[in-house]
């Protein structure tokens, strides 16, 4: 197995990788191998520096709380993070010492034949303390790295299910701070990342609590296993960390503009071509009332009755005001609206008028069965004028009048050639409408008023009904022109039938016609269309045709004809010909 | 093809339109004729020795070429020939070819559907207008609610 020299360099420092005949004096490198065997200088993602660098400082987690949600483990050279995602798992393991009868030396040529048996791997812990995390990494610019790192073919397939580190951590700082951390690594035909680690050390603590020098033999680096488990040694990280500095480097930066979003690919074409469509139904009124709920009652009363109780109200009625009096301030209050509707409401019998349990005496109304009502105002069907694209928008324009609302504009593409309905439901409590146009009996549009009219019993009442007013005429828009200009449609010059139209100022027939002004309005509704006046010669088809974008063989058509697409196949002409049949197609000629 | 061949020419007096696929011809005289020097099948000219009618005609046919002509011009030359300057007429020569071909249509005089949008569409400047009433309305007469506290009948 080749032994390569090569040293990680993390931005803090570097962490060196040694095998045999390295030269301690200076970095010495050579030409690697990266995980595809691809030749590269370890100059591509590294500077040189001095082999048996301390690696603990270079890894940003220096002790066991260091270690969490958000930490960056290590940031390399060109910019990548490994940052700590979640902690797994802490744990301790078993501490096994190295015999005390090694004396301390600083550096490791100094007791190459000390120790020419041992073999670091099978017995020596740092740190009892194991923190398991996940990781993540990111890129310079903050993307997530980590899916594509483990999808690269620059994770060995041995590395692929393990998304996490064993972090071997001291207790503190001071333990590991003149500690090198030496590590081979090789990358074997398989593809696997294998790795032996090992260390020599300026400390160490020992079961005994004492603090030793140690330093290993150079000789006896080669006792040390290589191993592609990750698990085996304590520096299982390495193996990834190897690997990630790989793709790391190769790794691109998406960038804005950098994506090309990908190749295009074949699809489309598959439209189910369902257009059914759902009926919307005008909505029932609702069942639950003011009066059911026993708060209030509402009559319909004719003028007389009107009459009756005004005459009763002003007449002194002591007995009525002393008994009002005790539930309201004032006892016009149990007077809660006397207003004008424009619709017959559904009535039951006559009878004696109560406020508030109090029956007024001699006077009469209809007590309402509810105060929801609807009217139908019936149909109108809009049909096709020209029979030709003019019939429609931008060409046309529709608008429509509703009493109590005002006029509102349709989209003409909406209701030309169907039947619209206009149903009004009412709320004779409030007075609020809500009118529902329908299109072939699914409605279409919705537009809210107001169909009653306050009169005033009180100031206060009158005050509002003024306001009401007021706010209708603030809401009123005067007779605004707009220009809408030409529209083109894509693909098509402007006819000039879209550009007069399109040119002439859309006009608001009216505004807000809702309550009080709405009585004094217009109380039928009515459609008002707007058409192009079309120009057109006599026999113009036989000069120019009309559009048609239907395909077949010539001798299937007759007369005038403009071919939008042909491929010129199976005539024995000459290329010149070929291409004078083409243009003369295009541009028109007689079957 | 080399000039001082010998073509056998059958004029014509064409009827129809220019860029019309089936001509309605009507044959005058046939001939033999040399084509001049120098000219392709496209826009032949042809020396005739001799032509009564040739004032009369505007198209013919040359058996050779297989193809139709449109007589654009006729020049008498210094030898007194008559020089027939030609060109291709496309449609006629090819019309069994072009009949077969697939198109799709962009105008045409017969099949159309006017619902597509027309860039031929001219319009007035005045449009028409025009109010549709719905059948039914509020009533003219108002309806008096009077609505009070306390529902207990």
């Amino acid at each position: 197995m080749a032994l390569k020299v090569f040293e990680l360099y993390f931005k803090k420092g570097s962490m060196t990788t040694a095998s045999e005949n390295f030269n301690t004096s200076l970095g010495e490198t050579s030409q690697v191998n990266d995980a595809l065997r691809h030749p590269c200088y370890v100059s591509d993602f590294l500077t040189v520096g001095n082999c048996g660098d301390n690696l603990v400082p270079f890894i940003d987690i220096r002790k066991s709380d260091d270690v969490v949600a958000g930490a960056v483990f290590c940031e390399f050279k060109n910019g990548y993070k490994i940052v700590v995602d979640s902690v797994i798992s802490t744990s301790e393991y078993t501490k096994t010492g190295i015999t005390g009868a090694i004396p301390p030396y600083a550096d490791r040529l100094e007791v190459v034949n000390l120790l020419p048996d041992y073999n670091i791997a099978t017995g020596f812990f740092m740190s009892p303390s194991i923190k398991r995390f996940k990781f993540s990494i990111y890129s310079p610019n903050g993307e997530n790295k980590t899916s594509e790192y483990f999808s690269s073919k620059f994770c060995p397939s041995n590395l692929k299910s393990i998304n996490y580190f064993d972090f071997y951590l001291p207790a503190s700082d001071d333990t590991y701070e003149k500690t090198v951390i030496n590590l081979d690594w090789d990358v074997k035909s398989d593809g696997n990342i294998y790795t032996r680690a090992y260390m020599t050390f300026r400390t160490y603590t020992t079961l005994d609590g004492s603090q030793k020098n140690y330093t290993r033999a150079k000789q006896s680096i080669d006792d040390v296993k290589w191993s592609n488990e990750p698990f085996i040694t304590q520096f299982s990280y390495y193996a990834h960390l190897i690997a990630i500095a790989l793709y790391s480097n190769n790794a691109k930066e998406t960038g804005k503009g950098d994506d090309p979003g990908g190749e295009s690919t074949p699809g489309g074409q598959n439209g189910n071509f369902d257009d059914s469509s759902d009926n919307i139904n005008v909505p029932e009124l609702p069942t639950v009332t003011a009066s059911s709920c026993g708060l209030v009652q509402m009559y319909e009363m004719n003028l007389s009755q009107t009459q009756a109780l005004a005459s009763y109200l002003w007449s002194g009625a002591t007995e009525f005001y002393e008994n009002i009096s005790k539930m309201f301030n004032d006892p016009m209050d149990s007077i809660v609206s006397l207003s004008l509707a424009p619709i017959k409401p559904s009535v039951t019998a006559q009878k004696e008028i109560s406020i508030c349990k109090y029956a007024i005496n001699e006077v009469t109304g209809f007590p309402l069965t509810s105060q929801y009502v609807q009217l139908n105002c019936g149909t109108v069907k809009i049909e096709p004028y020209w029979g030709n694209a003019l019939d429609y928008s931008p060409y046309t324009k529709a608008s429509i009048y509703l009493p109590f609302i005002g006029t509102q504009e349709l989209n003409i593409d909406d209701v030309m050639g169907r039947t619209v309905g206009v149903v009004y439901n009412i709320d004779l409590l409030s007075g609020a409408c809500t009118c529902h146009i329908t299109s072939d009996g699914s409605v279409m549009y919705n537009f809210s008023g107001n169909v009653i009219s306050q009169i005033p019993v009180s100031g206060k009442n009158a005050l509002e009904m003024y306001k009401s007013v007021i706010s209708a005429v603030t809401n009123t828009a005067l007779a605004v022109g707009t220009g809408a200009g030409g529209v083109a449609l894509a693909g098509e010059a402007v006819s000039n039938g879209l550009s007069v139209m399109g040119s002439k100022m859309t006009v608001q027939r009216g505004g807000t016609i809702s309550a009080t002004n709405g009585v004094l309005g217009v109380k039928f509704p009515y459609i008002t269309i707007l058409r192009a006046n079309q120009s057109l010669p006599a026999n113009f088809h036989y000069f120019k045709g009309y559009p048609s974008n239907i395909s077949g063989k010539v001798s299937s058509f007759s007369g005038y004809t403009e071919v939008e697409y042909v491929h010129v196949t199976g005539v024995n002409a000459t290329e010149n010909e070929i291409e004078m049949i083409e243009n003369i197609l295009k541009e028109g000629f007689i079957i | 093809m080399p000039g001082g061949v010998f073509m056998n020419l059958t004029f014509y007096v064409n009827h129809s339109e220019r860029y019309a696929l089936n001509k309605n011809i009507t044959q005058v005289f046939q001939i033999t004729g040399k084509l001049k020097e120098n000219t392709d099948i496209i826009n032949p000219v042809y020396i005739l020795k001799k032509a009564d009618n040739i004032q009369s005609v505007n198209y013919c046919f040359d058996v050779e070429t297989g193809r139709y002509y449109f007589i654009q011009n006729v020049k008498k030359n210094i030898g007194g020939f008559w020089e027939i300057q030609c060109a291709v007429d496309v449609l006629m020569s090819f019309r069994d070819a072009i009949n077969n071909l697939d198109i799709v249509v962009k105008r045409q005089e017969n099949t159309y559907n006017t619902y597509l949008n027309d860039p031929e569409f001219k319009t007035y400047n005045y449009p028409r207008i025009t109010q549709k009433k719905f059948p039914t309305g509020f009533t003219s007469e108002s309806h008096i609610i009077l609505t009070v506290a306390g529902g207990v009948n």
